[in-house]
């Protein structure tokens, strides 16, 4: 114990460096506990804070630059690739394009914090041409207050934080074991649920051809189109014939406007 | 949520609008009227 806490005073700024980094690359290994480490031990005296945000915010700067050209040269294929990794890829894609559709370039401020978007916001701002000065000043802004939000609370809590580590310690492998079972379980679940949906979808989706087919016989079918605002409003936008548009935060609201006593078939991109 | 409100049958299209583009089928334009989230209440 004594030597690996050495050994982070030692490279605790390049252990942090690569943590962030591998973090906002899309590794799944979070760097929470190292950002909250490197708080404890800056108020120990053992580190410099300022070095170590800096740090932090270089290591995202870095990634989320990366990412950003991703954005801008391969456009969505980038943000289906970061969603399929995601827990919850289905509504992932629609929730990254909201949020940026929303708050744009101050929705960077806060994206880091918020479980699936820290990784997708910064591709997103490559898609959707963010100017790049505005990108690194939000981008660098929302780095900082993430980094130094949980390195805060590593170094308010420090006492607290070395109680954790110490009786961690004395449970030995069983807290490591407790926490893997934990992560283990959420994850199994998560993926339960997936296959569970997707088998539903299976089973109830329709083909285009059947559909065409459904509102030629002239059967009475609802079409509800779920794309978000912005596909709409394009040039020369298009839909399926007679379908009614909603976007999908409104959706309950809606209910009242769309026939119920018929199938409803719904769509997006 | 479209089950509790009583619908028979609640079905996602395969493939989405680029399956129904890819498949051939007719498109119309966008109309404003009939996007629900738009419409004013009088």
């Amino acid at each position: 114990m004594k030597e690996t806490l050495e050994f982070v005073v030692r490279h605790g700024y390049a252990i942090l460096f690569v943590s962030v980094l591998a973090e906002q690359c899309g590794v799944p290994i979070p760097s929470l506990p190292m950002l909250l480490a490197i708080g404890a031990l800056a108020a120990s005296g053992s580190l410099n804070f300022a070095l170590a945000l800096l740090t932090a915010v270089a290591a995202c700067l870095v990634a989320d630059s990366m990412w950003y050209w991703l954005g801008i040269h391969k456009g969505s294929s980038i943000l289906n690739l970061l969603c399929r990794i995601s827990l919850e890829p289905d509504s992932c894609v629609r929730r990254t394009e909201n949020m940026f559709i929303r708050y744009g370039a101050p929705g960077l401020l806060f994206a880091k914090f918020v479980p699936g978007l820290s990784t997708a916001a910064a591709p997103l701002a490559g898609m959707f041409r963010m100017k790049i000065w505005k990108f690194a000043l939000a981008d660098g802004a929302g780095s900082l207050i993430w980094a130094g939000s949980y390195s805060a609370l590593g170094f308010l809590f420090r006492n607290q934080l070395e109680d954790l580590l110490h009786g961690a310690v004395r449970a030995g492998s069983w807290f490591f074991a407790f926490v893997a079972l934990a992560l283990g379980g959420f994850l199994l679940w998560k993926y339960v649920q997936r296959r569970r949906f997707f088998r539903e979808l299976r089973i109830a989706r329709i083909h285009p051809e059947e559909l065409s087919e459904l509102i030629a016989s002239g059967e009475t079918v609802t079409v509800v189109d779920l794309r978000n605002a912005l596909e709409w409003q394009e040039e020369g936008a298009s839909k399926i014939p007679g379908a009614v548009h909603v976007s999908f935060e409104d959706i309950e609201a809606s209910m009242s406007d769309i026939p119920m006593d018929r199938d409803v078939v719904l769509y997006c991109t | 949520m479209f089950k509790k409100r009583g619908v028979r049958r609640v079905r996602p299209l395969s493939g989405g609008f680029e399956g129904w583009r890819k498949a051939g089928l007719p498109t119309e334009l966008v109309l404003r009227q009939t996007d629900l989230s738009e419409r004013t209440v009088i």
